[in-house]
């Protein structure tokens, strides 16, 4: 089936995938071929997907997926693939934006905190998926 | 002396005048350099006693010159960074394209052609209209905020002096400084958030995420967005957006039927979620726009100030030239008199 992932800064990836298995913001999602219709929300979170080569691990930042017709089409604020990240420099920040949440004082430092810790902690997961 | 004296207490702009209206007078003879106008210009001259004068005027010109073959180099660099920028902000806007098409294509099931153009947020009588006006930060882009200011301000109720009227209120978001300080003046009543440095980086979409949150944190029940559509480098229209309302999307959720939704998950969270996310996109696209337009205008201005500056700086060149050689002249008919009064 194809999928498609689009972010504001472009395409990330166009191409032909088996098997899927999304980061929804209710917990993992698993989709093959030929999916009935579904609309979901994504969360932040590592996406994998089987391709011909294997399987290939991808870091989403929130979003929606739509599956219609044999076609999934991931829109999501940001995406990063995982042999794009050094796992060195991704655990650092995800110690540093654990420091920061538990230093963080108001309600809205706290959200942004926990965000930050959660991207940089699907970082660290989706490079190890990688492995 | 009397015109000396003037020169030392008058502005550069009045030596300049001065100047100017020494240089017509001048013209005829300077310029032919024939006998009887160099006499002609030799008599008046004595008269008025410009001797002086003149030096300083020739002075005053080529300050002139220098400050306008300077303003000339600003304006030519600051072309050259807006066309620089205008290329970033376009290919930013071209990789965009895509997404705002997918978000877009969720919305196409629904029967937006039932509705007006005017409004298509579902709503027959909207209580709470908010107007997103999007302006640049920097001015010197030629008439792009004027433009956008204008259109929002048609939108106003008329002659009203608070956001309430005839039980519709109406409340602004201005983006940019620019927007804030033309509407201020008329319609500060009418505001309620104004965002500031939106474009000191490039436009992004967590930038965009942040504003579309403070607008649907006032829950209005139409949001218009004014900005600056970009056509092309040398044309921006001004364009008032209709965003769809969350009602029009509650109310047609039937036309997601099709879709399986999370179990777990309440189907009209989705929707909010879709909504908002909608919102920002759009909005995105619309700041996107902005910047671009604005760039580009601010290119098209600088090209034009920096033409008017060339012809503006050879112009004053003929006129230096001409007093410069008029100043040779009557210094050369001073000599050739005193030597000849001498042999006598």
């Amino acid at each position: 089936m194809k999928m498609k992932i689009i972010t504001p800064d472009g395409y990330v990836w166009d191409r032909e995938i088996e098997e899927v298995i999304l980061p929804s913001s209710t917990g993992q999602l698993g989709i093959l071929a030929h999916h009935a219709p579904l609309l979901t929300a994504l969360d932040i979170g590592v996406m994998r997907a089987k391709t011909a080569q294997g399987w290939v691990a991808l870091v989403l930042f929130g979003g929606f997926a739509e599956v219609l017709n044999n076609q999934i089409t991931i829109l999501v604020n940001g995406a990063q693939e995982a042999h794009e990240i050094d796992l060195q420099h991704a655990q650092q920040e995800e110690a540093k934006a654990l420091e920061q949440l538990q230093q963080a004082a108001t309600p809205t430092a706290q959200i942004e905190a926990r965000q930050n810790l959660a991207k940089w902690r699907a970082r660290v997961q989706a490079v190890s998926f990688q492995i | 002396m009397q015109g000396v004296r003037a020169v030392g207490l008058s502005s550069v702009r009045r030596v300049y005048a001065a100047a100017r209206a020494h240089v017509q007078s001048s013209t005829p003879g300077g310029g032919g350099g024939g006998g009887g106008g160099v006499g002609n210009f030799l008599s008046s001259s004595n008269e008025k006693a410009l001797g002086g004068v003149r030096f300083a005027s020739l002075k005053a010109v080529r300050n002139r010159m220098r400050s306008i073959a300077s303003i000339g180099k600003i304006t030519k660099a600051m072309k050259m960074v807006a066309a620089a920028k205008l290329r970033g902000t376009q290919a930013r806007q071209d990789l965009s394209r895509p997404f705002a098409a997918s978000v877009r294509q969720f919305f196409d099931l629904l029967p937006l052609e039932k509705l007006g153009s005017e409004t298509k947020a579902g709503v027959a009588e909207p209580k709470r209209r908010l107007l997103v006006v999007i302006t640049s930060d920097r001015g010197l882009c030629g008439s792009v905020n004027t433009n956008v200011c204008r259109l929002a301000r048609q939108m106003l109720p008329h002659g009203a002096a608070s956001p309430v009227s005839d039980g519709v209120e109406t409340n602004i978001m201005v983006i940019g400084d620019k927007g804030r300080d033309a509407l201020q003046r008329t319609s500060a009543a009418f505001f309620t958030t104004t965002f500031r440095d939106v474009f000191k980086a490039p436009v992004s979409f967590p930038q965009a995420v942040i504003i579309a949150e403070e607008i649907l944190a006032q829950s209005p029940d139409e949001v218009v967005i004014f900005y600056n559509r970009f056509k092309s480098a040398i044309s921006q229209v001004p364009t008032q957006q209709p965003l769809l309302g969350l009602q029009l999307l509650m109310d047609n959720a039937s036309v997601f039927d099709g879709y399986e939704f999370d179990s777990d998950m309440d189907s009209s969270q989705v929707m909010v979620d879709l909504f908002e996310f909608e919102v920002a996109t759009q909005l995105y696209g619309a700041l996107l726009e902005n910047a671009t337009s604005e760039q580009a205008a601010r290119m098209s201005a600088m090209d034009n100030a920096s033409t008017n500056a060339a012809e503006m700086l050879d112009k004053l060149t003929l006129q230096y030239n001409r007093e410069r050689q008029a100043v040779i002249t009557t210094e050369l008919v001073e000599i050739v008199a005193g030597a000849s009064a001498l042999q006598k």
